[in-house]
């Protein structure tokens, strides 16, 4: 125990500041989600614990895929918690779990980022920060069309769910090549 | 090596991927919108792949540094365009680490269109004398949202000498045996200088501003004051670096018995050089280390600094160990003084004292051993450079043969001093003093020749 307190005593303090920051940020996020889960429906003291405990083991090694895990099981209580379709509101739950979610993401990828020991530059902060609020602001925007559209006659629309499939598999398929394929290749 | 994509960038587009499909299959808007900022970044991360790779070369700001100086490790980095975040860590050894952390990371490099060099400079500060070696270095490159990273083959490390750092020195007493021409040392014999001699009378030749007014009026006749010749001397420092006992905490931690003699041969150097004297250096138990002849001058200080630099303890075979005695027994001049620099383990460095003792040389050994091993005080570091095949269940037993050698080191070192040479402890600043004063009341008094 000794042994394990040493540890992590001395990961704390080799961790600069921004970097301590990056991983409370993780923890709180996965936090906020558990709390927004909780407040949408039946969510467990279960659940809470295994996200709380995901996140903290994310953001002890966000270059793992233990961050993958952590949102996974955020999104696996969501929708536990959630069965029907979410109303208007629910939709605006769903946009703050997408923000949660988001958070999570980029601070694991920021961290990955970072060599052991690194201070965290201020430029690269400021950059990164500017960069996620836009992304906040995307789902933000998302998850109020979404609310708009919920009571709307495009919900639960046959058609539009199909085009929504083959857009998302057209994506998936040009992201997988372009990711797996170097451009020397191409 | 290519850019390859992160376990982020996987991440993101597995979840946009998964929330997106399962959303739209099972009619759940609201998974559709969880997927939507991981659209996002996958989008934006393909789309702001770099293109190039990018270039790496490494230089040191210098090959050849102080102890306690900074060695600046720069990587000149070509980043192509996307290139975003470049990211150093060096793997520096444990005496020459990064002065603050051995990461370091510059952002934004690659933000703009073109590629551009960048500097990613890291401190190193050298720790302790000797052959050192920056790096190697990792070297990483990240593109926007972490999406892609590009690693550099490991960046190759770079040689470098660390001589010794001067420690506090500031000897007063002139040496003994001035035998030279010119110099700071007050010879026996009359001549120029400004140690007052004696008061005599005139002779044809004498200067006139060597007139002493106030006996000239008492006596009557012309009286003239006389001054000792200041001449040069020959300093040989006999280094023993047979052994290294004790641990090196670098310059600002604890000294190892061969740190004591280092950086005191390098004090003594520069210190008679300064003053005009001849120094030579001769190393036991180190190979590769030549013998340096006794040279005056600034630039013969840099040819010692650099030979004491390249001193790897215990390093020589018998054969060598022969050769540099012999060299010392044809150098070695009456007159001149030796300095052994010695923790006093290795009974090669006691018999090369002993020797030297007769050939009428000044003869001082300066007890390098560091005081905690003197009195027994050893860690498992310590034990390890005692006996190289110290294991841990054998601590107590190799205590208690290290207190034995300890007692009969003290039975060498007193023997050394019953047959004449003076025996002390390195404590930097005028260590040698008393003992040079020792040896000119010796060389003034009278004394029984051996027939």
């Amino acid at each position: 125990m000794t042994t394990l307190r040493a540890w992590i005593a001395r990961q704390v303090e080799e961790d600069a500041r921004g970097t301590v920051i990056l991983r409370g940020a993780m923890v709180l996020a996965a936090l906020a989600a558990a709390v927004l889960i909780g407040l949408a429906g039946s969510g467990g003291l279960l659940g809470f614990v295994v996200i709380l405990c995901l996140s903290v083991a994310a953001a002890a090694l966000p270059d793992t895929p233990l961050p993958l895990t952590a949102i996974a099981a955020i999104v696996l209580a969501w929708v536990a918690a959630t069965p029907d379709r979410p109303s208007s509101g629910g939709m605006l739950l769903a946009g703050a779990i997408a923000v949660c979610c988001l958070v999570i993401h980029c601070a694991s990828a920021l961290l990955a980022v970072l060599p052991p020991q690194a201070v965290l530059p201020a430029a690269m902060t400021r950059r990164w920060s500017v960069r996620s609020a836009i992304l906040v602001a995307v789902t933000v925007l998302g998850s109020l069309l979404a609310a708009g559209l919920a009571g709307g006659a495009g919900a639960g629309n046959r058609w539009l769910s199909l085009a929504a499939v083959v857009l998302a598999t057209g994506w998936a398929l040009a992201g997988y090549l372009r990711t797996v394929r170097s451009p020397a290749d191409s | 090596m290519s850019w390859r994509a992160t376990a982020a960038h996987r991440r993101a587009l597995l979840l946009a991927m998964t929330l997106a499909l399962t959303g739209a299959l099972s009619r759940r808007a609201d998974l559709v919108v969880i997927a939507v900022p991981f659209l996002a970044v996958t989008a934006w991360g393909l789309a702001t792949r770099p293109e190039g790779t990018p270039q790496a070369r490494v230089q040191v700001d210098r090959q050849v540094a102080h102890e306690g100086e900074v060695v600046r490790w720069d990587t000149y980095v070509e980043a192509p365009p996307g290139a975003e975040d470049l990211a150093l860590r060096v793997v520096a050894e444990e005496y020459l680490p990064a002065s603050k952390s051995p990461s370091t990371l510059l952002s934004g490099p690659g933000v703009r269109q073109t590629a551009q060099v960048a500097d990613l400079a890291m401190p190193l500060i050298a720790l302790r004398w000797g052959p050192r070696r920056a790096g190697p270095g990792i070297l990483a490159a990240t593109s926007a949202m972490g999406a892609f990273r590009w690693t550099a083959q490991q960046l190759s490390p770079i040689e470098i000498r660390v001589l010794p750092g001067k420690a506090a020195f500031a000897g007063r007493s002139t040496l003994p045996h001035p035998v030279g021409v010119v110099g700071l040392n007050v010879g026996a014999r009359p001549g120029d200088g400004s140690e007052f001699a004696t008061i005599r009378a005139y002779q044809p030749g004498d200067r006139l501003r060597r007139i002493h007014w106030p006996t000239t009026a008492r006596t009557g006749t012309l009286q003239v004051s006389t001054t000792r010749a200041e001449k040069d001397s020959e300093v040989l420092i006999v280094l023993d670096a047979h052994h290294d006992l004790g641990h090196s905490g670098g310059i600002a931690g604890a000294a190892s018995s061969l740190d004591r003699g280092v950086r005191g041969a390098t004090a003594l150097a520069e210190h008679f050089l300064g003053r005009g004297d001849r120094v030579g250096l001769v190393v036991l138990g180190a190979a590769s280390v030549a013998p340096v002849p006794a040279r005056s001058g600034r630039s013969h200080l840099q040819r010692i600094l650099d030979e004491i630099a390249g001193v790897r303890p215990g390093t020589s075979i018998p054969r060598a160990d022969r050769h540099v005695s012999s060299y010392l027994a044809g150098r070695v001049r009456a007159g001149s003084l030796v300095v052994v620099l010695t923790p006093g383990i290795s009974d090669d460095a006691l018999t090369v004292a002993l020797a030297l003792r007769d050939s009428g040389a000044g003869m001082v050994v300066v007890d390098t051993l560091p005081g905690a091993a003197a009195l027994g005080q050893l860690s498992s570091d310590d034990l390890h450079a005692i006996s190289p095949t110290f294991h841990r269940r054998d601590a107590a037993w190799t205590r208690v043969a290290w207190r034995l050698r300890m007692l009969e080191r003290a039975d060498q070192m007193h023997r050394l001093r019953t047959e004449g040479v003076a025996v002390v402890p390195w404590t930097a600043g005028g260590s040698i003093d008393d003992v040079l004063r020792q040896l000119q009341r010796q060389h003034r008094s009278p004394r029984l020749a051996r027939r």
